[in-house]
């Protein structure tokens, strides 16, 4: 059974349809990269799945949970690294895990104890007792990552996680996903970052206008001797630089 | 001004863009206000009638009440939120001096309508100077008066953004109600109002519209003007260099909290300790404290309505209890495995815990000085006003929410709707105060269960419509 399925999901925004009749089938302990231009509908997509946003029509099931009639229990089993990440204002970064841990019904002691190794493995135990409203995009980013984590989900949502991410953390969050992805953890991941979502995911799917242009594995696109950026615009299109001939 | 008036305009569409964006004037109550501010129109310029006859005969105690009224309203439009599209913060980017910011920030408090209002009614006291004996010197006085209590105001805006800053106003409001208690209580003789007006800065106006002390009274104005405004400049760039680190947190209330409800509570604890609105909260606690304290034979009855009057500056933590929460942050409440009812029950339960701690002092001198029946009866008149308070904001916190910011005065929401909350809110206070006096123990009851089922009912309801619906 698919640890993620949609079935015909759609969502319009007044005329304009962000995502259109969309079906995915996601397996168990897979890396699946969402692809697609800005405004192509990833985040709307990811914002269905994790109940953001209501869906239109269609439906969505993570782990065999039905997202509009069991939205309790699927975002008990998910974690979330939303695209804006949903962090509280005036709140620290080692409070929005404790209360994380509370809300998860996780025992104090086991909070405490995977938040301090959760921060420890990000670098973020030095600077923990910072309000998130007063930290880096960076510590910003893997304050939600660590709560995304720390109630070990069966599957992760992660939108643009490598954006504003040192190297180095780049790399122990990879490590990391492909731990998870080996202990069975379904991993969904947005990124513009072509080069790292070749190197780290299964699968994926392009997204042009709401609507998936294209699904297949990393290891089919290899095969027919293209690299994931060429297959990449040959979907979306490439604008003429230059038109801009006045720059510089 | 080339540069400047562009950034002007836009955030003058901007605001206006939000302002008309609901479409009728049935929206907020918009229209209600709209007419209440036409009755109020109309008392005020009976006040400047009233004002003029008396100035006209060399008297000046309400234009002074009217200048000191002044002085506060320039006060409080600009600590509370502006809703001002574009910060000065992000305005930094562009090659802009800080003279340039300066003026953006200082015109653009001249945007919202209410600012327009504010001025009107200071532009309106000439009418009455105009009878005043020397009315030029008089005029010059106020407006030189009205523009220092804007300075002044902004000065005190600028400042409060500022940690440090915070504490020391802080630490001078206390000092000075304490200053103002121990005058009122244990003066020599009880200030009254007129004597308090004698010494007032408002006399700079007035003595001059009568032709008294005119030099000192320009020579003052006049210093506190070019004070203001120099305060206001250092402030601003005090303001703009500002980055508010924060403490570091290492010992959290978040450690004592338990479960879903209460972790989420300690969060929206933090949040109420920085609106400005619950000090005076707490500030009418320290009356009634005082009260119980000072007078001879303090009356239950008393006691019972400092409880009530307690929860009018609290009014925003619960009948707009989400608009401290960004939009970020509603998702996050949206991305937790908690139902909406658990989501404002954490809310409800914020407001208990704050108000409980208002209110705690007051019990405990309660039972020392009317007895514990008394006190016991107090809280049953807390609990009711706790539960018609957070039905009321319920229904309402979850159909519009009103962006508040931190260490400024809160928005309840719209006038209308917070008047009308008050009144509902207070109700059952009011209505278990004659049941305890006449004794009806059962009708006490009574009362407490059907609001309890209203309180209740108002759960179900706001927690499913917070599930189904996305908070505006």
């Amino acid at each position: 059974m698919p640890e993620i399925e949609t079935h015909g999901l759609t969502k319009a925004f007044g005329k304009l349809v962000a995502v259109s009749d969309l079906n995915l089938e996601i397996s168990k302990g897979t890396i699946f990269g969402f692809l697609g231009p800005n405004g192509s509908g990833k985040s709307t997509t990811v914002k269905m799945l994790t109940g953001l946003l209501q869906p239109d029509r269609g439906n969505a099931l993570i782990g065999g949970a039905s997202i509009l009639t069991s939205p309790i229990e699927v975002k008990k089993r998910i974690g979330v690294l939303p695209e804006d990440l949903a962090l509280f204002d005036s709140v620290t970064i080692w409070e929005h895990l404790i209360m994380s841990g509370a809300i998860y019904e996780l025992s104090r002691d086991e909070t405490e104890k995977r938040a301090h190794q959760l921060l420890d493995y990000l670098d973020l135990l030095p600077s923990r007792h910072t309000y998130v409203d007063q930290a880096s995009t960076g510590m910003r980013k893997k304050c939600a990552l660590a709560m995304a984590l720390l109630h070990n989900p069966q599957v992760l949502f992660l939108d643009e996680p490598f954006e504003g991410i040192d190297p180095v953390s780049a790399r122990h969050i990879k490590d990391l996903l492909l731990l998870m992805a080996g202990k069975g953890v379904t991993v969904f991941i947005t990124s513009h970052i072509l080069e790292v979502i070749e190197r780290l995911v299964q699968s994926f799917a392009i997204l042009v206008a709401g609507e998936i242009v294209c699904t297949q594995t990393v290891a089919e696109t290899l095969q027919s001797g293209h690299t994931l950026e060429e297959l990449f615009f040959k979907y979306v299109g490439k604008r003429n630089v230059e038109a801009l001939e006045w720059v510089g | 001004m080339g540069r400047i008036t562009p950034i002007l305009r836009c955030q003058w569409r901007a605001f206006w863009r939000r302002f008309i964006r609901p479409g009728t004037l049935a929206v907020s109550n918009q229209g209600i206000l709209l007419i209440l501010s036409v009755l109020a129109l109309f008392k005020y310029v009976r006040v400047l009638n009233v004002t003029s006859v008396e100035l006209s005969l060399n008297k000046t105690l309400m234009l002074d009440q009217l200048l000191l009224a002044l002085f506060a309203v320039w006060f409080f439009p600009l600590t509370s939120n502006s809703r001002i599209a574009i910060t000065t913060q992000a305005l930094q980017h562009f090659p802009l001096t800080i003279k340039e910011l300066f003026t953006i920030k200082t015109v653009s408090r001249f945007i919202p309508p209410y600012t327009w209002i504010i001025l009107g009614g200071s532009i309106a006291l000439t009418y009455p100077l105009s009878y005043a004996p020397n009315p030029v010197a008089g005029i010059l006085a106020a407006v030189l008066f009205t523009a220092t209590s804007f300075l002044f105001g902004l000065t005190l805006a600028h400042l409060i953004s500022v940690a440090a800053w915070r504490k020391w106003i802080f630490i001078s409001l206390v000092g000075l109600l304490i200053s103002l208690v121990v005058v009122a209580f244990h003066g020599a003789e009880k200030a009254s109002l007129n004597q308090i007006l004698s010494v007032s800065p408002t006399k700079l106006v007035s003595n001059p519209a009568l032709e008294h002390h005119m030099l000192f009274s320009f020579s003052v104005l006049a210093g506190l003007f070019v004070l203001a405004a120099i305060a206001a400049s250092w402030s601003f760039r005090l303001d703009l260099r500002n980055v508010d680190t924060g403490p570091q947190r290492k010992a959290t209330a978040f450690s004592l909290a338990t479960g879903k409800t209460g972790s989420l509570a300690m969060k929206d604890l933090r949040y109420f300790r920085r609106l400005l609105d619950p000090y005076l909260g707490w500030l009418v606690s320290v009356l009634g404290c005082l009260y119980l304290v000072s007078a001879p034979q303090p009356s239950a009855e008393v006691f019972w309505i400092f409880i009530i009057i307690v929860f009018f500056p609290n009014t925003a933590l619960t009948f707009n209890s989400f608009g401290l929460d960004s939009r970020s942050a509603l998702d996050r409440y949206i991305l937790l495995p908690v139902s909406g009812r658990e989501v404002i029950l954490s809310k409800n339960l914020a407001f208990v815990l704050f108000v409980t701690i208002q209110l705690a002092p007051m019990m405990l001198l309660a039972v020392w000085q009317i007895g514990i029946v008394s006190t016991v009866l107090g809280i049953v008149n807390a609990f009711a006003v706790a539960l018609a308070y957070m039905t009321w904001g319920n229904l309402i916190s979850i159909s519009h929410r009103f962006k508040m910011e931190f260490f400024r005065f809160a928005s309840g929401g719209s006038p209308i709707d917070v008047l009308v909350g008050v009144v509902f809110g207070s109700l059952p206070g009011a209505i278990l105060m004659r049941l305890f006096s006449w004794q009806s123990w059962w009708a006490v009851v009574v009362v407490m269960v059907l609001y309890f089922v209203m309180y209740w009912a108002s759960l179900v309801w706001s927690g499913r419509k917070f599930e189904r619906v996305r908070i505006p």
